[in-house]
């Protein structure tokens, strides 16, 4: 279990110093040190208290199938299996991320509601849940803009072409996918479709943040 | 995430505790589970959402589907919903298909005086 490379890679995204996590941990730093070198493992009750600090799951440090951020200057990328079981980690990425950019909660909330719907989609739609696949969720900051681009190489699946939701249909328990996508346009500011072959699908969505920034909280 | 299913022992209401998000994911997971519930008599049904932190239009179907279920004879209400949550159902625009309360008292009170009208 590759522990220590996810804990230095979450910990460089959130911009935390190891002499600072390690004091929010009440152990040292070169405890922390050690422990991203995989020269040492924390105990639970310290793995806990570390997730806290950067806020993750612990399990999300403890996963070692599935995801890799790359965070560079004003972007964060996350890669993830064609599983619904992995929403719950993307949305703990992307809370994570935003909130170090400072994005108001509400607008978080709306992020993770229309990120959510258009994994949801990829997953079941353009994957067809299927063999084992990945697809790539990537964050940018540009002002006062939050872009999230989604990649996958599923089969072509374009969700702005769907019907508008059938109320009656849903109130009558049917599945329709058209309600999840009305959700997304309506929380978002604009949305964009490509396709290509060689980049498959790919999903832009496109969110303006309040004026009042808050600390995310 | 977690299901938790207790029987009032009033006119055969179940309460269920449901904790965690409501996506995707867990979504067909609260489906069989009431499933089961309704395949006994029970038809009357308080979901309690103090502790459901998400929900997705994936969760909002199985609310339906399970409105849907119950509507002949009994109901579904739900209980304690947070912030998110109704602002998630009101986004939909489907606050008019779900009954929503806000104790398990005034839930009972609703499906009982459904019963009656019956």
């Amino acid at each position: 279990m590759d522990i220590g490379v996810r804990l230095r890679e979450v910990r460089r995204l959130r911009g935390i110093s190891l002499r600072n996590l390690a004091k929010k941990v009440g152990v040292s730093a070169s405890f922390i040190s050690q422990v991203e070198q995989n020269k040492c493992q924390p105990s639970l009750d310290t793995l806990r208290r570390i997730s806290e600090a950067l806020d993750v799951t612990t399990s999300y440090l403890l996963e070692p199938e599935g995801h890799e951020i790359s965070p560079h200057k004003e972007a964060a990328e996350i890669r993830l299996p064609n599983r619904l079981k992995y929403l719950s980690t993307l949305a703990d990425f992307l809370k994570g991320v935003c909130q170090k950019h400072g994005v108001p909660t509400k607008d978080i909330e709306n992020i993770l509601l229309a990120v959510d719907e258009a994994s949801t989609n990829v997953i079941k739609y353009a994957y067809q849940v299927g063999p084992l696949n990945y697809f790539k969720v990537r964050v940018s900051f540009d002002r006062d803009l939050v872009q999230i681009d989604l990649l996958d190489q599923g089969r072509r699946f374009n969700p702005l072409e769907n019907p508008p939701p059938d109320k009656k249909e849903l109130a009558g328990g049917e599945e329709d996918l058209g309600m999840g996508i009305y959700v997304m346009k309506k929380v978002m500011d604009n949305i964009r479709y490509r396709y290509s072959p060689n980049e498959g699908n790919h999903l832009i969505l496109i969110k303006r943040i309040s004026q009042s920034k808050g600390n995310g909280q | 995430m977690k299901i938790e299913v207790i029987d009032t022992q009033r006119n055969g209401i179940h309460l269920v505790r449901i904790e965690g998000r409501l996506d995707a994911n867990f979504s067909s997971q609260l489906e069989d589970e009431i499933d089961n519930v309704l395949e006994q008599k029970t038809k009357s049904i308080i979901l309690d959402f103090s502790e459901v932190t998400y929900l997705s239009s994936s969760g909002l179907r199985v609310l339906l589907s399970i409105n849907k279920e119950t509507e002949g004879d009994g109901g579904l209400v739900l209980i304690n919903l947070r912030d998110i949550v109704k602002k998630v159902i009101e986004v939909a625009e489907l606050h008019d298909y779900l009954t929503q309360a806000d104790t398990v008292e005034e839930a009972m009170a609703i499906l009982e005086a459904k019963r009656k009208a019956k």
